[in-house]
């Protein structure tokens, strides 16, 4: 388990003068002392970390700027990154009114002082060991901000293309995103990773949406086969605040997702939606903490999750009630399906209720393609292999159909359809 | 078209049909009655090619082929349909989606090549008023949250899209109103044809006042124990059928 720590602690080099260098130094020190969490402490108890390696350190130079881009980063506003570092070339301008991006070494170089928070938060000697990485290592990122008032039409993009085999190392980055109060805003966040690229990704998200704003993130790890991502997702929704957080996970060898959502003030709504197929040799596990901190706050929550060959799932979803705050409602779903008898999907719902007068709901199952259904499938003339692509893009549907930015639901239609290696019939245009 | 020879069935090592021997010719519809538990419905599964059943003696052809040799979806290429008693939810997958595989899945099987969308859809609504299916229905997810009656009219709508040759009806009446009997029969009677052949199941006699068949036959403990015109239904349905049954040993 040292490996990993061990690799890294040969990598870390922190430039005295540079901004943040004691708060750096002592965020590692932080995650050394501590270690990896181990299957021991309940958060890990289905994810072990024991075999999490760095073949390589990262490349000193940053990568090729000539990456290209794949269809789902869309013709809208974007901030790509290649390797983890900002590429200025492969950025689209961005001219939303209302809407300020810049690149986290831009704010590092020029404007440290705007970014202590995200530092100290990190060197707290309470700070889960991949923040504590996180605040150790982070170069780049985006900093996102919408003024008051602002209805940003056009969905922005945050794209992490991992470029095969220059992608190596660890690679940490940072969003952090505050949406004015009464404003609008989608954020679509992309980690794509191409073939032979092996980086552990340790990305950060951290989002406020001030009172009566509304706020729609999507989240798509695509990591290559060998690759390996660490996500954080912190959530934050004011007064009246409208938040959806959508993470989906389909590459990648080991995928940890935390999300963590406070409802701070009455009034906020969060979704909590997510969608992972963890295929042969994949280990996908997303940790949920929603959290009810003040009355009338709503939250929904509905993952899904598909396991093939000997692919792992977890899903826990912890929601906490806290004492006081009455009339909340709280809905939690989790529903699996194993393709194969060697996957596994694990899923846990935790409820932990302080008030009296609420009402939560919640429900997990883990069941198998219902062969009946594949039958029914058959006898109107469709192919089993076909049927059972059908009904597994069925299954997900609930999740796809959500999706409102439509270079990702073709994606995530694509892949879907793509795994069984079976064409889906295009979908019929409603009728005028 | 469809004959069937000293069929014997078994599930889980039960024997349920024993030795059933039956000749439906083109353009026939053929009524299947008889008691509960008599193998009305393994009959239709059968055909279909339903998994968990094993035919142990006896054989199914089409026009001279040997379906118990294909696989589910080759039987619907070839142009067998069955209306399900029960038919499925699918959830997530819209009904004119479902469909469109399906017609394309036996065009592909026949060597045709693919319809397309706009060819696809304009069959499809001429289609739903036959069955008077609410066009709604068409793009909500296969049977989920269709009414009883709903479900029954949505398939006999999608046999309507399929055309098949031999269709199987598997107690299409059961759950049925008297206006959706009326409806799905009519839908039915609209396809009826000389190069199509229907095996008609129901425990009732009442849907046969509204599908007319050529014959009935009386299925009972697993064999056909008579055959008559369509005047044995009113007859079963005034003795019951106990009648035909030979006497139980004591």
């Amino acid at each position: 388990m040292a490996a990993l720590l061990d690799t890294l602690a040969r990598e870390f080099r922190v430039d005295a003068d540079a901004p943040f260098a004691p708060l750096r130094a002592r965020a590692f020190a932080n995650a050394r002392r501590r270690g990896l969490p181990s299957p021991r402490e309940e958060d890990w108890k289905y994810t072990d970390l024991a075999g999490l390696t760095l073949a390589a350190t990262r490349p000193a130079s940053p990568s090729s700027e000539h990456a290209a881009l794949p269809l789902i980063a869309g013709d809208g506003p974007r901030l790509v990154f290649v390797d983890g570092r900002y590429s200025a070339a492969l950025s689209s301008p961005i001219s939303e009114a209302g809407l300020t991006v810049r690149p986290l070494s831009a704010m590092l170089a020029e404007q440290p002082a705007a970014l202590a928070s995200l530092f100290e938060r990190g060197a707290a000697d309470d700070a889960p060991v991949f923040d504590a990485l996180n605040a150790a290592f982070v170069e780049d990122g985006a900093l996102i901000e919408v003024a008051a008032d602002a209805a940003i039409a056009r969905p922005l993009t945050v794209l992490f293309l991992y470029e095969g085999a220059e992608a190596r190392g660890h690679i940490a980055s940072v969003i952090k995103v505050r949406v004015g109060a009464r404003s609008r805003l989608e954020l679509v966040e992309v980690h794509y990773g191409r073939e032979a690229a092996t980086n552990l990704t340790n990305a950060s998200t951290d989002i406020e949406a001030a009172a009566g704003s509304e706020l729609t993130h999507y989240r798509l790890t695509a990591e290559a086969a060998q690759a390996n991502h660490i996500g954080s997702v912190r959530l934050r929704a004011a007064r009246d605040a409208a938040l959806s957080s959508y993470s989906f996970v389909f590459g990648g060898r080991l995928t940890r997702i935390d999300v963590r959502a406070a409802l701070a003030e009455p009034g906020a709504r969060v979704t909590l939606n997510g969608l992972f197929v963890a295929g042969a040799g994949q280990h996908i596990d997303h940790q949920t903490f929603i959290d009810h901190q003040a009355a009338h706050t709503v939250s929904e929550e509905l993952y899904k999750g598909l396991a093939d060959g000997d692919g792992r799932g977890v899903f826990r979803g912890q929601v906490l009630v806290r004492p006081g705050a009455q009339k909340i409602s709280a809905q939690q779903a989790s529903h699996n399906l194993l393709l194969s008898p060697t996957a596994e999907i694990d899923t846990k719902p935790e409820l932990e209720i302080y008030a009296d007068d609420v009402v939560c709901t919640h429900g997990a199952t883990v069941g198998q393609i219902d062969e009946a259904a594949v039958f029914y499938l058959q006898s109107r003339g469709i192919p089993a292999a076909e049927a059972r692509a059908l009904l597994t893009f069925g299954f997900a549907q609930a999740v796809v159909e959500q999706v409102q930015f439509a270079p990702l639901r073709a994606w995530l239609t694509a892949a879907l359809a793509g795994r069984a290696d079976v064409p889906l019939p295009t979908p019929v245009e409603e009728s005028p | 078209m469809l004959k069937i020879e000293n069929l014997h069935v078994e599930i889980e090592g039960k024997p349920i049909l024993r030795g059933l021997d039956l000749e439906l010719p083109s353009g026939q519809v053929h009524a299947i009655m008889g008691p509960n538990g008599s193998g009305k419905s393994t009959l239709a599964h059968v055909i279909a090619g339903k998994p968990g059943y094993t035919v142990t003696r006896g054989s199914v052809t089409f026009d001279g082929k040997d379906l118990l040799a294909l696989e589910p979806e080759a039987r619907a290429g070839e142009g067998v349909f069955l209306a399900f008693q029960y038919p499925l939810e699918i959830p997530g997958v819209n009904n004119v989606y479902m469909l469109k595989a399906a017609l394309n899945g036996i065009r592909k099987y026949r060597g045709l090549p693919e319809m397309d969308a706009v060819q696809f859809l304009n069959l499809v609504k001429a289609k739903t008023k036959i069955v008077g299916l609410k066009e709604s229905l068409l793009n909500r997810p296969v049977n989920q949250g269709f009414s009883g009656g709903e479900k029954k009219r949505n398939e006999v709508f999608q046999m309507c899209v399929l055309e098949p040759r031999l269709a199987v009806l598997d107690e299409t009446d059961s759950g049925l109103d008297i206006d959706a009997l009326r409806i799905v029969a009519e839908g039915v009677n609209q396809l009826r044809d000389p190069a199509r052949s229907f095996l008609v199941v129901t425990h009732y006699q009442r849907l046969l006042d509204y599908i007319v068949p050529d014959a009935v036959h009386v299925l009972a403990q697993g064999r056909i124990v008579k055959s008559g015109p369509r005047e044995l239904a009113l007859e079963l349905e005034q003795r019951g059928y106990d009648w035909l049954l030979p006497t139980a040993v004591a």
